[in-house]
């Protein structure tokens, strides 16, 4: 290579070549779909164009060749020369690929070019064998043509004819001016541009050809160019202006009549000169008329975009996160004036003033976010290309939808996001799609399709791929994660299917029957979720039979600003980004069950490990507050979940993440720091690595809480109490705790069956009198008198009894229905259990306790 | 060793006296509410908030491996660079500037008393002090 590589412009080289070579996979995309038409030709045309300019100015080589001659193929395919063949599209997509390594291997810092001999083979063999004469010896023809009778001709578009004939209508001459350059001449570019000029100035230069920008590097130019001018000059003048250009062999000059311009066109046709290249020369010189002028507009859509380094992005965001940090302080301490100075003129000012600043520096906050934003238009749009191969290699029919392409999300997101995206798509294509004639047979169209949809919620992205394939098949993933040892028989048997869904992040797990090119061997799905993982977000699988798959990504919208949930461990406060926040409820202490000595929740059919942080975190253990109830935080990264019981909740916040710098280093737990509006400095909870460190023990776990509570559902606990001599039960499920009598408040008009009430830490509980509810007489309280507090009905209730004897496994093979006759009213037994000497009657709570409520109703 | 143009700041940590050169400092601060790095080095009290930058603060005493002494009205945190990062350190007063006519290189002992942060001993007129390495006090080990 050589030393034009050049380090200032190589960046701006490679996103310009990003850019074209997206634009050249969409267009060839289009132009596969929906062949030949013209504005996606002058695309790619334009594309190809512009990337062998700068390949030649940054000094490489081959890819300038390479690009040269795509250029050249698509300037037949753009005179109509060449058919647009799904084999030359092949070799057309394999250039764009070689470009695209070939910009991935510069990146990597690799200078040298890789091998295009055999490419540009190809090339050339699509060129030798075009479907009409080729460009090369049609254009010898013309040359012979042009030396004796310079009869080279020209075709004219629409627009062009009508501009032409609209002149000679105004009083115009037109005029088709031939201008052989002599052979030796040295720059016949300049030459020609002399002469364009040199028109310009007489007249309104139509038509150049062949265009002047390509003459640059044609080595095959012969030197003759046709201008077609509109001018009110008579032809003496004109020859006199271009006299004075040198190294010009011959002019000669052909008027336009409105009868002529027709037989020039149909001699063109029959020639078949460049109908189209003409139009966009006219386009791209811009000169013409306002018309064609207009119509540069709609064909290029140019934003006007200014490049800037990202560092510099990066130091403004800093600033305006200090600003936010601020402007909470503010916020807060105008609060506390507020409150002290009511009356006062200034502090109302102030308020205003701080209102003010919170909306700027929001806007603020939005724009310079907007900066680092991409539409995620960058990544998708090299979807349908890669899809198209997909399916090409599959023998599949594969239609991409792909919506909400505008969602913005952080340039450093897009980058990362892209290879889990990959491999998702791939897997869809290969095992979710079924082949055509499959899919025919299950009554689907054959054309299956993939849906990529992108979209906001709230400060989260969400990215979902949703194929209408065969699904996932559980059964597989089961066996394939057996027998690579991951779990065993007996567990897999006992996992939900959503839990065996998840096993496909599991490396080399794969429902493919054999190891494709495109995938197979079980690593993919590993990628994507170390990728999310690392990203901080979360990934979800649905998958139905037969009906297909939707993987579901959330990914926090920046890296540098995020809304967290504030929670307290202790006294300190700590920030869980809110995009791994999954849920918050409360947990009660008695539902927290033991496996292995670790604790699990059940929560919405879900075994999750408990997490108290406090010792990981070195923190003391609030231990005044209410501790029958926990408050929870289910988080989630990627496929993990792991419930962290917290002391309290604070509330949600926009919060700056800061590092904590070199010297403190990586700390376990702890993914960064962020100043409070009190000014005080939080702790960013670094999710995944906890969920990770408990991931690592929690499938066992999992299993084994599924298996106590599958022993349960058998064998359910009851609360076994005395009443006289007689053993009743009430489900544990039911049961809140067992309290010693307190003081009972008696009620006014309390009903039969209310003993009245009692305050036990601050809530006022109806305490029912079960002897009575049952007809049995009264005694007086005891020792052993206890009052159990259960669940009914969705209210908290006292039962008063005479002793708890204990808690016990009933087994259900034991439970009898109750006859009717055993009590007066047999509704109020759920069950008996008998078992040798035991005989347990099983309370059916709600029954008992309904019918008072609604006596009480009838009472009121 | 003799180098008088230096200008140190004294600084007291329970009986003993130590010096910061002064091109290390950038500032001394009053106690600022520190907030605890659990799982760190044991010789890091936390991080404060130094007007929107993050910025680690070393307890003096656990660094030296003697009792932590209480937080008084005249504990200052002296705010170093330390490898390009602003680098704090809890002592319990700062008392003056001064230089030092004669500067001694440290007494080994085996006490732990923070001789090896030090690079040499300063006799000044209130007695001897301490002349510390930044790099060692602050660096591993």
């Amino acid at each position: 290579m050589n030393e034009f590589h050049n380090a200032t412009y190589l960046g701006v080289f490679l996103d310009e070549m990003e850019e074209q070579l997206q634009c050249l996979d969409a267009a060839l995309l289009t132009l596969e779909s929906d062949s030949g038409k013209e504005e996606t030709i002058q695309t790619i045309f334009r594309a190809a164009h512009t990337l062998k300019g700068s390949s030649a100015v940054m000094g490489f080589q081959r890819l300038n060749e390479l690009t040269h001659q795509m250029e050249s193929v698509f300037d037949l395919i753009r005179n109509g020369q060449l058919k647009v063949t799904s084999e030359l599209l092949n070799i057309l997509f394999d250039c764009v690929d070689y470009i695209k390594q070939l910009r991935q291997s510069i990146l990597g810092g690799e200078m040298t070019e890789g091998e295009t001999e055999p490419l540009l083979k190809r090339l050339e063999a699509v060129r030798d064998l075009p479907v009409l004469p080729s460009e090369s010896c049609e254009q010898e023809v013309s040359r012979e043509e042009n030396k004796e009778t310079f009869t080279s001709s020209i075709a004219f578009n629409e627009v062009q004819k009508d501009q032409i004939q609209s002149a000679l209508i105004n009083g115009y001459d037109a005029m088709a001016i031939y201008v052989q350059l002599s052979k030796e001449a040295a720059m016949k570019y300049v030459r020609a541009k002399l002469v364009h000029i040199n028109l310009q100035e007489l007249g309104e230069v139509v038509v150049c050809s062949p265009e002047l920008e390509l003459l640059e590097t044609d080595e095959q130019f012969n030197g003759t160019i046709v201008y077609i001018l509109i001018t009110q000059e008579i032809q003496k003048v004109i020859l006199h202006s271009l006299n004075q250009v040198s190294q010009i062999d011959s002019v000669n000059i052909v008027a336009i009549t409105d009868q002529n311009l027709d037989t020039i066109r149909i001699v063109r046709d029959a020639l078949v000169i460049e109908t189209t290249k003409a139009e966009v020369e006219v386009s791209e010189t811009g000169r013409s008329e306002s018309k064609v002028e207009g119509r540069v507009e709609s064909k290029v859509q140019v934003t006007q975009t200014v490049r800037v380094d990202v560092e510099r992005l990066e130091g403004l965001l800093n600033l305006v996160g200090e600003l936010i940090i601020d402007n909470t302080r503010l916020r807060s301490i105008r609060a506390k004036l507020t409150e002290h100075f009511k009356d006062n003129g200034d502090v109302a000012i102030l308020n205003d003033i701080s209102n003010h600043l919170s909306t700027v520096v929001a806007d603020l906050q939005e724009g310079m976010m907007k900066t680092r934003m991409l539409p995620i238009e960058h990544l998708f749009g090299r979807f349908p290309r890669m899809v198209r191969d997909l399916a090409q290699k599959a023998n599949k029919e594969i239609e991409l939808i792909i919506e909400g392409k505008e969602t913005e999300l952080d340039r450093t997101l897009i980058e990362e996001i892209s290879d889990p995206l990959i491999h998702i798509l791939r897997n869809s294509a290969d095992h979710g799609l079924e082949l055509p004639d499959e899919r025919a047979k299950l009554g689907k169209s054959r054309k299956g399709t993939i849906i990529l949809r992108a979209s906001h919620q709230g400060n989260m992205i969400v990215i979902t791929i949703a194929d209408d394939g065969k699904g996932i098949d559980v059964e597989k993933v089961k066996e394939m994660a057996v027998r690579k040892g991951f779990v065993t028989e007996e567990e897999v048997n006992q996992m939900t299917d959503k839990e065996l869904t998840f096993l496909i992040f599991r490396s080399g797990v794969s429902t493919a029957n054999q190891v494709t090119d495109l995938s197979g061997r079980g690593v993919g799905m590993d990628i994507v979720k170390s990728h999310i993982e690392k990203l901080n977000g979360v990934i979800d699988i649905e998958t139905v039979p037969n009906e297909g798959t939707v993987f579901t990504i959330k990914l926090p919208l920046t890296l540098a600003i995020i809304r967290s949930l504030l929670v307290k461990f202790g006294t300190s406060t700590f920030a869980i980004p809110l995009v791994n926040v999954i849920e918050i409820f409360r947990l009660q202490v008695a539902d927290i069950r033991l496996v292995q000595g670790k604790e699990v929740c059940m929560f919405r059919d879900q075994v999750l490990p408990l997490v108290r942080l406090h010792n990981k975190l070195n923190v003391q253990e609030d231990t005044e507050q209410n501790k029958d109830r926990l408050f929870v935080v289910i988080v989630g990264v990627a496929d993990k979940r792991v419930c962290l019981i917290v002391d309290q909740t604070i509330g949600n916040h926009e919060i700056v993440i800061k590092p904590l710098g070199s010297y403190i280093g990586n700390v376990p737990f702890i993914a960064g720091s962020t100043i409070l509006g009190d000014g005080y400095v939080a702790h960013i909870l670094d999710v995944g690595s906890i969920a990770r460190e408990v991931g690592s023990y929690y499938e066992k776990k999992v299993l084994d809480a599924r298996e106590e509570a599958q022993l349960e559902s058998r064998n359910k606990k009851y609360v076994t109490f005395q009443l006289a001599d007689m053993k009743f039960g009430i489900a544990i499920s039911k049961m809140k705790e067992i309290v010693p009598v307190p003081e009972i408040h008696s009620l006014v008009s309390a009903a039969p069956n209310v003993l009245g009430m009692i305050n036990l830490r601050g809530l006022l509980l109806p305490v029912y009198d079960l002897r009575r509810r049952l007809g049995m007489e009264n005694i007086e309280t005891s020792a052993k008198s206890r009052i159990l507090i259960c669940e009914v009905s969705g209210h908290e209730v006292g039962l008063m009894v005479d002793e708890v004897t204990e808690v016990s496994r009933l087994s259900e093979a034991e439970l009898e229905e109750a006859p009717d006759h055993v009590l007066r009213n047999s509704d109020f037994l759920e069950a008996i259990y008998k078992k040798e000497q035991q005989f347990i009657l099983l309370l059916n709570l709600e029954k008992m306790l309904n019918l008072e409520y609604s006596k009480k109703k009838e009472a009121g | 060793m003799t180098v008088i143009s230096e200008q140190y700041i004294v600084s007291r940590l329970g009986n003993e006296r130590h010096a910061f050169n002064i091109r290390d400092i950038n500032e001394i601060i009053k106690m600022e509410f520190i907030t605890e790095v659990p799982n760190s080095k044991p010789y890091i009290k936390g991080v404060i908030n130094l007007r929107g930058k993050i910025v680690p603060v070393v307890s003096m005493c656990r660094r030296f491996g003697i009792p932590e002494t209480p937080i008084g009205k005249l504990s200052r945190i002296v705010v170093v660079q330390y490898q390009n990062e602003a680098t704090g350190i809890i002592v319990d007063a700062v008392e003056k500037v001064t230089s030092f006519d004669d500067i001694q290189p440290p007494v080994d002992t085996n006490e732990p008393n923070g001789t090896q942060f030090m690079d040499g001993i300063g006799q000044s007129v209130d007695g001897l002090v301490g002349i510390l390495n930044i790099d060692r006090l602050f660096g591993e080990g």
